[in-house]
């Protein structure tokens, strides 16, 4: 408890002497009047005048109480806001308990005392005392009694925490939150006494400082600006609130603007929000800035049908619509731009971007709080290169950030494809998935006619159908091939069996071994083809082969699909010098797809074949696939795409990633300039490493341009796009936050006036003096009336 | 209505003359009464019966002589003879008033004087003693319309004064007293109770009939008081400072049982107990009285 005018009490103390005075000096002087029947009130004389001194008792005691309670009220008596209701409730006890006592001794000196409501009131002031007692102990557990800093002009050491994170662009009364909360921070800075330290922090992971003075702290704060790629806002105050607790300043404030939407407010496990929460001493302020029941259109991540595509091929372009507010239609804009080798270049200090675009434009109905897609498909003849586009929500939105997203694709000539299959063998299936893409030119060949041929490096891929045994030579030099960035695809088949069905010993050489990823163990054969065949069981759909399969995981119909042989490999020790890793699995647990990097291409193997035909007759067949096989077909065109590693390059981050892709030093420069979506910002310089270029500074969504010169301008780049849960605007509970901030712990204001009634209660803590005030009020009118009755004339 | 305005104490206050006083309660009370089962009780003429000596010759009804050649006088309901003493008390306590209107004293005279007018108008015998510690005034009974104008002489005439001494006063008027008469007493009583139940006895053992007009303040009923007050009482000058607030319920609580007790031993010996205070309206007193005629005659 802390006291405006503690020498008030002291007065007062000297004060309460007066009633004394006048109660034992002064005693009022009785009406003299003549009265015939005087014997009968001599009869009662005694115990009346007992009851006459009980009620002057009662009247000295209530003028005591008057200017008591006067001498408290302006000696200004304040406790913390925590503890403000023990205090109360105290008080009450103590008034309860006072009147009991009254009651009790009234009543005992009453001409009947009645027992039982003796031992009642007795019984009632023993538990209310106790209460009393305990409440009175209470007052004093430092814990949860909160302390109070007094509202003197001491320098405060202050944390202004600033939400900059996307959500904070929402738009109100023609005002962003961050207009707002920035509106809010200047104002506190104002406020704060001289000397004050002042940290202005946002969530962005920067380090966190005392600005020199107030202006630079205004300064600072005008500076902000939306972050993409935010911390949590416990985590911002994690780690700028060490920075106000070595301050030596006693006074210590924490301030945090925000918009309050969930994102943002998950709880930190950081020691120094613990601190935080534990340290009364530093009050905590909450800012509202936010928006209770915010509308807006939301577009989700794109789904792209590829990141490289031929000339020929086309691009699908699939976009969510997410509405959260009423129903509203709105048109949906994708453009692409034209290619333009002279931009982005410098002019006048600012980078100018490529103009021209091609656009497509579909219109969209989205339902209350619902999701609606629209697909688009973009076709042109276009040449090689790196394209931008975007697909964009046209029309007005409080929240304009999320309306947009980027997109990056390459356009590339056809891969070469070379499939080799023995004598006889079918590859009929694998050729028209390759025809179908488009984005294939494939030539197919015959085992021995493929032991011919010198030079693979005119092609991008191999796919060797059901090979026949091949010498160490054939193995070696396809690893020669991939080692060099090419691609090969192994279908393993009954032609790797011996007469006895036994692994040809061909297969299982070292070099055999290095390519397929281990040694060819032995046929798995299922025990009933009919009852218990071999199925695919892919345990998870991250690699990009089955990536396409994992919006519908739980419902791909595998089981017709059965696969009745397949071989078995022994994994060998290579896996530290050639990367390995199983993409899928038969049911009983038996790799199905392995993947292994040698160099910088890759080597696919399916332990089964993959164009078994429909009607075989000879043998039995090692696997079958419906006559419409789309399932099959999906996961084939999957491991030509993957195969010629089509899309492995990060064409599409997320603001904050890194972005690293393949630069082959025969068609591309050793150094670009990267241009950033801000047309403000100068050029960034970037050098390839160990055939990568790799770029961090990702801060906003948009086209990160990368520009080259061999033989002319060489265009590459991609496209940063925030991450949809950071605009989500859902807000966040109140017990959510107690969660993260401590029940109790912190004030929440929305308006410079409640913040400064806050900032009162937190330093001066809640005042006694109103309620006093009306206690003494109140006394007064009782000693009125009681003592009215006692003079009347 | 007009004329019933008369029984309030407040309204005869306003009369300063006490033969108008009695004239306007009675003929208030007897305009009441025409309206009320107590009609009956009008001074009216009855039967006729034989002259006899002492009678009075105005009361002959000649028409009978003429046609019977006999005396016969008309006998009216007056002719049951109470002979009535009115008895008032002088003490100073019967000086007393809160509200500054009627003193008991002031309230008792014109009670009485009222009913010394009923009873002349109905030509009963009646008698006024004055009394404090003793018998200060005695007028003896007479039925003749002269003894009105007497009896309010008399009553004009005394001031409350002195302390009381019921006992040796109606000691000494039952000594006076030669036949069976009415007594009629007006007094506070704040004397010992046990002592005027004694003397109340002895009355009633020598055959007279008596009627208690207990007259007290409308104060030393309801006790209006509150805050300090010093009293003193008027008889003994005795004093005594109290809280009003604090007296009040155990003070009306005892005269309640003061007047309690009093009803109750007055009728266990027969004695007609009438309690009033000084804001009660006349007629109470004046019913009473011809309830106890009736009864008699």
């Amino acid at each position: 408890m802390i006291w405006a005018n503690l020498a008030m009490l002291g007065i007062g103390g000297v004060m309460l002497s007066v009633p004394v005075l006048i109660h034992f000096l002064m005693k009022p002087k009785p009406i003299e009047v003549s009265f015939p029947a005087l014997r009968f009130l001599k009869e009662q004389q005694l115990v009346s005048r007992s009851r006459s001194r009980l009620r002057h008792f009662l009247l000295l005691l209530l003028r005591c109480l008057v200017i008591g309670l006067l001498a408290l009220a302006l000696a200004g008596p304040a406790v913390a806001s925590q503890a403000f209701g023990k205090w109360l409730t105290f008080g009450g006890f103590s008034f309860v308990s006072a009147i009991l006592g009254l009651l009790l001794g009234m009543s005992i000196i009453s001409r009947i005392p009645n027992k039982l409501l003796n031992g009642i009131l007795a019984a009632a002031l023993a538990i209310t005392l106790l209460l009393t007692g305990w409440y009175f102990i209470q007052l004093f557990d430092k814990d949860s009694s909160g302390q109070l800093t007094g509202d003197s002009g001491e320098p405060v050491s202050a944390l202004v925490v600033v939400d900059t994170s996307p959500t904070m662009q929402y738009q109100l009364e023609n005002e962003t939150r961050l207009t707002k909360a920035k509106s809010i921070a200047t104002w506190l800075v104002k406020q704060f006494p001289a000397g004050s330290q002042i940290c202005i922090a946002e969530p962005n992971g920067d380090r966190a400082f005392f600005s020199v003075d107030q202006g630079a702290a205004t300064r600072r704060i005008e500076a902000l600006e939306t972050c993409f790629d935010p911390q949590s806002i416990p985590d911002a105050i994690a780690g700028s609130f060490p920075l106000v607790e070595e301050s030596p300043l006693t006074r210590k404030e924490v301030y945090v603007i925000s918009d309050l939407t969930r994102k943002g407010w998950s709880p930190s496990e950081d020691p120094a929000v613990r601190r935080l929460i534990e340290q009364d001493n530093v009050n905590l302020f909450v800012v509202d800035v936010g928006v209770e029941n915010p509308v807006d259109f939301r577009l989700g991540a794109l789904e792209l049908s590829g990141r490289q595509i031929t000339s020929n091929g086309s691009l699908k372009v699939n976009a969510k619509v997410n509405r959260l507010g009423g129903a509203a239609e709105r048109n949906i804009r994708l453009s692409v731009e034209m290619p333009d080798n002279t931009r982005p270049v410098i002019s006048g200090g600012k980078t100018l971007f490529p103009e021209k675009s091609w656009v497509l434009t579909n219109l969209v109905d989205v339902f209350e709080n619902g999701t609606s897609s629209t697909k688009f498909q973009f076709e042109e003849s276009l040449l090689p290169g790196t394209y931008h586009g975007k697909v964009e929500i046209v029309g007005d939105d409080p929240l304009a950030i999320d309306d947009e997203q980027f997109f990056t694709f390459e356009v590339s000539s056809p891969w070469q494809a070379l499939v080799v299959r023995p004598e006889g063998t079918d590859s009929s299936f694998l050729e028209s998935v390759l025809a179908s893409s488009g984005s294939f030119e494939s030539v197919v060949t015959d085992q021995v006619s493929f032991e011919g041929i010198d030079d693979l490096t005119k092609y991008a891929v191999v796919f060797l159908i059901d090979p026949n045994p091949t010498g160490d030579e054939t193995w070696e030099r396809l690893e020669g091939f991939v080692s060099q960035g090419g691609g090969l695809a192994i279908f393993l088949g009954h032609n790797a069996a011996d007469r006895d069905g036994l692994p040809d010993p061909r297969f299982q050489t070292g070099a055999a071994s290095r390519i397929l990823s281990g040694k060819l163990a032995n046929a798995f054969r299922c025990p009933d083809r009919i009852r218990q065949p071999f199925v695919l069981s892919p345990q998870n759909y991250s690699n990009p082969i089955l990536s396409a399969f994992r919006s519908v995981s739980t419902s791909v119909p595998w089981s017709k699909y059965p696969v009745f042989t397949f071989w078995g490999l022994e994994p060998d020790d290579r896996e530290e010098e050639f990367p390995t890793s199983t993409v899928c699995v038969y049911n009983n647990a038996e790799p199905a797809i392995i993947d292994r990097r040698i160099g910088s291409g890759r080597v696919l193997v399916m332990t089964t074949p993959v164009s078994e035909p429909v009607n075989l007759r000879g043998r039995k067949s090692w696997n079958q696939r419906p006559l419409r096989p789309f399932v099959w077909f999906v996961l084939v065109r999957a491991i030509t795409r993957f195969i010629v590693q089509a899309d492995s390059d990060a064409l599409e981050v997320r603001v904050g990633d890194f972005a690293s892709f393949r630069n082959d030093l025969t068609k591309y420069p050793d150094s670009w300039n990267v241009f950033s979506p801000d047309a403000e910002k100068p050029p960034a310089k970037v050098a390839t490493v160990n055939n990568q270029v790799s770029y961090g500074n990702t801060d906003m969504p948009g086209h990160f341009r990368f520009k080259g010169v061999l033989d002319g301008p060489v265009l590459r780049g991609f496209s940063a796009n925030i991450d949809p849960k950071t605009v989500d605007l859902t807000r966040a509970t109140p017990e959510e936050l107690d969660d993260v901030l401590g029940a109790g712990r912190y004030q929440l204001a929305r308006g410079q006036e409640e913040i400064t009634r806050k900032q009162g209660q937190a330093r001066k803590g809640r005042e006694f003096y109103p309620l006093l005030m009306l206690i003494m009020f109140a006394a007064i009118v009782i000693e009125y009336l009681v003592s009215n009755r006692f003079y009347k004339n | 209505m007009s004329v019933e305005k008369y029984l309030k104490p407040e309204v005869i206050n306003q009369i300063k003359r006490l033969d108008l006083r009695a004239q306007f309660v009675v003929k208030g009370f007897l305009h009441g009464l025409h309206a009320s089962p107590f009609q009956g009780f009008s001074v009216e003429f009855s039967e006729h019966r034989k002259y006899t000596h002492g009678d009075d010759l105005k009361d002959i009804d000649w028409q009978v002589f003429a046609k019977t050649d006999k005396y016969y006088v008309r006998k009216f309901e007056s002719e049951t003879n109470i002979t009535g003493y009115i008895v008032m008390d002088l003490s100073s306590s019967m000086g007393y008033t809160f509200e500054q209107t009627l003193t008991k004293f002031d309230y008792s005279i014109c009670l009485a004087a009222s009913l010394a007018y009923l009873m002349t108008q109905q030509q009963d015998p009646v008698g006024m003693v004055t009394f404090n510690d003793r018998i200060r005034a005695s007028l003896p009974p007479r039925s003749k319309r002269t003894q009105l104008s007497n009896i309010l002489s008399l009553l004009s005439k005394i001031k409350p004064e002195g302390t009381t001494d019921f006992q040796h006063s109606m000691g000494q008027l039952a000594a006076m007293l030669k036949n069976r008469s009415l007594i009629m007493v007006f007094s506070d009583f704040l004397v010992d109770e046990e002592e005027t139940l004694n003397t109340l006895y002895r009355l009633r053992h020598g055959g007279h009939d008596v009627i208690l007009f207990h007259v007290l303040d409308e104060a030393e009923v309801s006790f209006p008081f509150r805050g300090l007050y010093k009293m003193t009482d008027p008889e003994t000058g005795e004093e005594l400072k109290i809280d009003g607030d604090g007296f009040r319920s155990t003070y009306q609580q005892r005269i309640e049982e003061f007047r309690d007790n009093l009803t109750k031993e007055c009728r266990k010996s027969g004695v007609d107990y009438v309690p009033l205070d000084t804001s009660m309206q006349f007629d109470r007193a004046l019913l009473e009285y011809l309830m106890t005629r009736r009864a008699r005659g």
